[in-house]
């Protein structure tokens, strides 16, 4: 199994791990689809100056929440998202340099607000799976990444969409390969994401 | 708490600046030939080339291949191994005798082979007319098998560089463009030059396909 197949595997064997029965029973279960936007990884200048950009991606979240003291919920996330990465030179010229998924793996406090609305903020690690070692990644992808999320979402008043959420997301972290410290990057670049999703409940509590 | 906000600024601040200027990309020797510039274009992408399918040449290609994919960081060159050299927008062959598959012999370089990459000019004098011929000789020498493989291993990687667009690079400058190439693998001074290349508009298109 490869580096990238493992650490899936791990993913989704702490999502899905079993809990003690008092436990489960307090345990809310959601999951949400959405969309991301990831800033450049990357901007330099060999002739004219271009930026290494992640396509727009589908971003799938499942989510563990273990009420605490109310209004408050912990929750431990799991985030991938998965998209293609190219080279944007300024006349339009795009050209493909691997597929790329990011798998993060976070612990998040949530409180509920008035008028439906929640907000969360956490922690985590990110981790950068390239399909290939190739361009930017040639050289491997590097360790797991630190990075913190902020999130608001907001749940329509009607009793059918009780369990559905509307819910943007922002995190930030650093980003530098080891390719890029080869090639002379002597500072990570700060990577800011956006998602808007759509979040449902599938158990316990909406 | 003002003192917890002020440490959630202070890092959002740090994690927000980007001081890192791009780094030095200045080519190591000259990429021009005679003036004009060939590479491959993003369009062409991944260059398909034909490997003679006797002996080791395509063992020797391949590995040339993934050398020179690896000098890039942005996608500018890839390149893929076609069976049929009818498809091929290079092609690969021996000139003559098939040296036979031994592993390499990494002691000193022995000269005991030879390479030449032909590139055909349409009426135009501005765009390839035909896929890029690239042959390689075994030379009359003493030479055992293992240093004739270490040869053909350097100058199937010089050829290939070539035709990629590189010219040869100058003797003062170590490098595996040098004309007769002593090193293993492409070094620092080729990465820079063909990575500068890459980003340079050409003034000779590819062949058509």
């Amino acid at each position: 199994m490869t580096q990238r197949g493992r650490l899936l595997a791990l993913a989704l064997a702490l999502a899905t791990a079993p809990l003690p029965g008092p436990l489960a029973a307090q345990v809310t279960l959601s999951a949400s689809l959405g969309a991301r936007y990831t800033s450049p990884l990357a901007r330099d200048s060999i002739v004219t100056a271009f930026d290494v950009r992640a396509a727009l991606a589908p971003a799938v979240t499942a989510a563990a929440g273990l009420p605490l003291r109310a209004p408050w919920t912990a929750e431990l996330t799991l985030d991938i998202s998965s998209s293609g990465v190219a080279r944007h030179e300024r006349d339009g010229t795009v050209a493909p340099i691997t597929h790329l998924t990011t798998l993060a793996l976070g612990v998040v406090l949530a409180r509920t607000m008035p008028r439906g609305f929640t907000v969360r903020a956490g922690v985590g690690g990110l981790k950068y799976l390239p399909s290939e070692r190739s361009g930017i990644f040639r050289d491997g992808a590097g360790a797991v990444i630190p990075f913190g999320q902020v999130a608001v979402a907001w749940t329509p008043p009607v009793p059918l969409a009780r369990r559905l959420a509307v819910e943007a997301r922002y995190d930030l972290h650093r980003f530098l390969t080891p390719a890029l410290r080869n090639e002379g990057f002597t500072n990570s670049r700060a990577i800011h994401r956006i998602a808007v999703d759509v979040r449902y409940t599938l158990s316990g509590a909406p | 708490m003002r003192r917890v906000a002020l440490a959630a600024a202070l890092a959002v601040t740090a994690a927000c600046s980007d001081v890192s200027a791009p780094p030095n990309h200045t080519p190591a020797y000259a990429y021009d030939l005679s003036g004009e510039i060939f590479h491959w274009p993003v369009g062409r992408l991944p260059v398909r080339y034909f490997a003679d399918t006797r002996g080791p040449m395509r063992a020797y290609v391949q590995r040339a291949l993934g050398l020179w994919e690896h000098q890039f960081l942005y996608g500018e060159f890839r390149a893929t191994l076609v069976p049929d050299s009818a498809q091929a927008d290079v092609i690969v062959t021996w000139t003559d005798s098939v040296p036979p598959d031994v592993p390499p012999d990494n002691g000193p370089p022995v000269q005991t082979c030879g390479g030449a990459t032909l590139l055909t000019f349409d009426g135009s004098g501005t765009a390839l007319a035909t896929p890029i011929h690239t042959s390689l000789s075994v030379l009359a020498s003493s030479a055992t098998p293992g240093q004739l493989a270490a040869c053909m291993q350097r100058t199937v990687v010089h050829e290939i560089g070539h035709t990629l667009g590189l010219p040869h690079s100058p003797d003062s400058i170590v490098a595996i463009m040098n004309a007769t190439p002593l090193l293993v693998t492409p070094n620092d001074n080729d990465r820079r030059t063909v990575e500068y290349l890459y980003h340079v508009t050409p003034t000779i298109a590819p062949p058509p396909r």
